[in-house]
């Protein structure tokens, strides 16, 4: 068998003529018919080991044009929102301060789920300021970071909540004292199993950890004074 | 002679415009460079802060997604090298749910994982990138900076290594998952 022809036809780049004679030769030739299952059971899994967690990507053209539901379009354009609002130098929609009390209808739905995870703590080593605005909304980010699980130290009075990030699912923290501005936010895929299981330090020393504050030394000092509890 | 300024040739809002737009394609690519679907959103979003602070290198003209590809690719690369020093290869399946964890379909994705890994990055991240996108080819070929052929070249020569790894006796096309 021409496997290029397997492919074409796979494809779906064939001409209605090579389509027919494929067909054709599908009917007349089993181990035809079972290498072009073999490889659709291939896709199957590929698209399931590699597609967007969550996601309704699927094996077939029509699992993948159901990715796009309305779900999958709001947290996309949640993304698109978050980042839009950092590349624009200003606050986001919403987020009219950056201590985390603005974002409350977002993260309101999501409290429950979080309260499982008051008390998990993470220390963060000195953070690179990326950007640094004018108008009150600086993004700095952890450099090089590394975080560990302290929930036996825990933090009082921190809040968190789960939100949709450009890179994923992520935790916030808010920052537990009044007056400190902070958001920390953490991809979630690891986190999750983390906060299942609170000894899973691998898990936690994979977490890179942004922080959002009005002014980089704000955030530096929470960091320190999070990382120092 | 006073040094000439530049201006950013790719303003903020047309970069986070464009980035959202092909964002998964960046997400797929990140996985195919590190092998697995762990840790690249990770990739991707740390991609787009180092293209932030450099969206001045941006040729007019050129395609976005070639410019973020590349930088997507190089900063997986990273992820990758840095992840086989402390942790090993990277490329096995993940572990699956639970409720999909049947055994032959777990021993047909190792073999599959172990098929894959024995691809060249681009090669993998063509087949991923057509296979799990449905990207077309002139896509993949901007976007991994190679030839259109060269790209479907490259997905039909890993579909046929990957059938022929997982055609074998210990699991040919006629076992079902």
């Amino acid at each position: 068998m021409n496997s290029s022809r397997l492919d074409l036809h796979h494809d779906g780049l064939s001409t209605a003529a090579e389509r027919q004679a494929f067909e054709r030769e599908l009917a007349a030739r089993p181990e035809l018919a079972a290498e072009l299952d073999l490889q659709r059971r291939i896709d199957a899994r590929l698209a399931a080991l590699f597609a967007a967690p969550g996601s309704a990507l699927g094996p077939g053209s029509t699992a993948f044009r159901a990715r796009f539901t309305w779900m999958r379009d709001v947290s996309l354009a949640a993304a698109a929102l978050l980042l839009f609002g950092l590349c624009l130098d200003r606050p986001l929609p919403g987020a009219r301060a950056a201590d985390g009390r603005a974002w409350g209808p977002w993260f309101a739905a999501q409290e429950r789920e979080a309260d499982s995870l008051i008390g998990c703590a993470v220390s963060w080593h000195a953070p690179a300021v990326v950007s640094a605005p004018s108008n009150g909304f600086p993004l700095a980010l952890s450099a090089g970071t590394s975080a560990r699980p302290a929930h036996d130290r825990g933090l009082a009075g921190t809040s968190a909540w789960w939100i949709e990030w450009p890179g994923g699912r992520c935790l916030v923290l808010l920052g537990p004292a009044e007056g400190t501005p902070l958001l920390t936010l953490a991809p979630a895929d690891q986190l999750v199993s983390a906060t299942r299981d609170f000894g899973a330090t691998d898990a936690c020393s994979a977490l890179r950890v942004h922080v959002l504050a009005r002014d980089p030394g704000d955030a530096r000092a929470a960091l320190e004074r999070l990382g120092s509890r | 002679m006073q040094p000439a300024i530049r201006t950013p040739t790719l303003t903020r809002e047309a970069f986070a415009a464009e980035f959202a737009g092909q964002r998964p394609s960046f997400v797929c690519l990140a996985a195919a460079v590190l092998g697995t679907r762990q840790g690249a959103e990770d990739v991707v979003q740390e991609a787009a802060l180092t293209a932030l602070g450099k969206l001045e290198q941006f040729e007019p003209g050129t395609n976005f997604g070639a410019w973020m590809g590349r930088i997507v690719r190089w900063t997986a690369l990273n992820h990758g090298r840095a992840r086989t020093r402390h942790k090993g290869p990277a490329l096995v399946a993940e572990p699956a749910a639970p409720t999909a964890a049947d055994a032959l379909a777990l021993d047909f994705d190792d073999r599959l994982m172990r098929a894959l890994a024995t691809l060249d990055v681009t090669a993998r991240a063509a087949l991923l990138l057509r296979t799990v996108l449905e990207l077309d080819y002139r896509r993949i070929s901007a976007l991994l900076e190679i030839p259109e052929g060269t790209a479907m070249s490259h997905v039909h020569r890993s579909r046929e290594a990957l059938r022929r790894a997982l055609s074998t006796p210990d699991g040919g096309p006629g076992r079902t998952p």
